[in-house]
């Protein structure tokens, strides 16, 4: 009776990467479905399959991060969004990486509407793997405090077990601190803050 | 330096929706008038989006590691087939036969392999080492969790310092009383504790846990590092089996 969903079309994979319980499907998907024709661009332009798996990686995150910020307005298919962030994404890495000849004809975009936002994409690359790097230097308590409370939706309650702190006014400290200092972390590089408002604005 | 805690204990209560509609009201009114607070709002909201990015990164990369174990055991039947096509071929007939006739038993049976099915399969009882004549050596949660009395484990576990064990136990004893998420979330306080005494197990029954909550890709990324650790505890409990079983329920 209680018969399982499947993705059978772009309109289903973004209702199933904004649903919580199914996102993790829907990334399972897009691997399945897009990672080998994507791959094949990479390797035939001087990457290495090790190259594809972590421009896919990239590729995959920025995806989700448009959808889930509204930013995705389906005015280009999925299967044509992803290749060019892609394609852009591996043109930009050979770049920086000297190993392409310049081409002009580099930002090849399939949908104006569309390209503004893997314009951004490119641009924002970099302050991604920064701020990543800062998480990863937030202390491994204060990551998971923040990522359970903002990123998995627990409440204060919720953590009180997890963390095994004496109260929940002691996890709502403790949650205020962690904050806080990445607050400070992100702040104390003015033009890392101003990209990485790009990147998380828009 | 308290002026500014104060301002951002305000800021995070906002960025929180934890304020009062009236609350609200009055600080979104401030927020017209006020610089600081706008601009302490923004630099919250931007932590608070990085945490919701760098969250994207770490499901992907979760379900990247997955995926490639997947894609590396596809690869490994890959290359056997070519090694063997004509011995395949010998069995072919035969798997086929087998495979009609489990799938007629489902068809008959009218349900597929459901979560409830693996729960099954996978759990295994956590045994106190104490004999069950012998109450001497066991305090009175464990001597619950003994009896099988796991509504009165849930009442002694409301102290406030349990050890491991008890964590465990209290654990174990949510999932009796089908309480699925007040297993994970003490089965994960426990996986955080300096004490590593319980870790494999609370890794094990988190993965039982997430299984029962229907978070069903988390209980896969507990249950395939399982799998893989012939070291670990539980690994036996773990099969190829169950992977394959769980991974259709993605």
């Amino acid at each position: 009776m209680n018969r399982k969903q499947t993705i059978s079309s772009d309109e289903d994979l973004i209702k199933f990467l904004l649903d919580p319980l199914k996102e993790s499907e829907a990334i399972m998907f897009i691997y399945n479905t897009y990672f080998e024709p994507l791959s094949i661009f990479i390797t035939q332009n001087n990457g290495t399959m090790a190259d594809a798996q972590d421009v896919f990686q990239d590729v995959v995150v920025s995806f989700i991060h448009i959808v889930k910020k509204q930013k995705y307005r389906q005015e280009s298919s999925v299967k044509t969004f992803l290749f060019s962030i892609n394609r852009n994404i591996w043109y930009n890495e050979l770049k920086r990486k000297g190993r392409q000849e310049l081409r002009e004809t580099r930002y090849e975009l399939t949908n104006e509407q569309e390209d503004k936002n893997i314009g951004t994409i490119l641009e924002q690359q970099e302050s991604g793997h920064q701020l990543l790097k800062i998480m990863d230097t937030l202390g491994a308590i204060c990551k998971k405090i923040l990522h359970l409370f903002y990123y998995e939706n627990y409440t204060i309650r919720d953590l009180l077990p997890v963390l095994g702190y004496e109260n929940e006014q002691v996890v709502r400290n403790k949650k205020h601190k962690c904050l806080k200092k990445l607050e400070e972390m992100i702040e104390e590089n003015k033009d890392f803050y101003q990209q990485l408002k790009k990147l998380l604005n828009g | 330096m308290d002026e500014n805690n104060t301002l951002d204990i305000v800021v995070i209560k906002y960025l929180d929706n934890e304020m009062s509609p009236e609350e609200k009201i009055t600080f979104e009114e401030r927020l017209f008038t006020d610089p600081l607070l706008n601009s302490r709002l923004e630099r919250f909201r931007l932590a608070k989006e990085a945490v919701k990015y760098h969250g994207i990164h770490q499901q992907v990369t979760g379900v990247r590691a997955i995926w490639e174990e997947k894609n590396a055991a596809g690869k490994m039947v890959v290359t056997s087939k070519l090694t063997s096509v004509r011995t395949m071929a010998r069995y072919a007939l035969a798997a086929a036969a087998v495979l009609l006739v489990f799938f007629l038993i489902r068809g008959l049976s009218g349900s597929s392999y459901s979560a409830d099915n693996i729960y099954q399969d996978t759990y295994i009882g956590y045994q106190l080492s104490n004999p069950r004549s012998q109450n001497n050596g066991l305090n009175k949660l464990e001597a619950a969790y003994q009896q099988d009395k796991f509504q009165e484990v849930v009442s002694l576990g409301k102290q406030d310092a349990l050890s491991p064990k008890d964590q465990l136990l209290l654990a174990i004893a949510f999932l009796k009383l089908n309480d699925s998420p007040s297993a994970i979330t003490t089965l994960q306080a426990l996986e955080q504790s300096k004490d590593h005494t319980y870790q494999q197990d609370a890794a094990f029954y988190l993965g039982l846990a997430y299984l029962k909550n229907k978070n069903y890709d988390k209980a896969l990324v507990l249950f395939t590092r399982i799998n893989k650790d012939a070291s670990h505890l539980y690994h036996k409990q773990v099969t190829d089996k169950t992977l394959r079983n769980l991974e259709s329920l993605l």
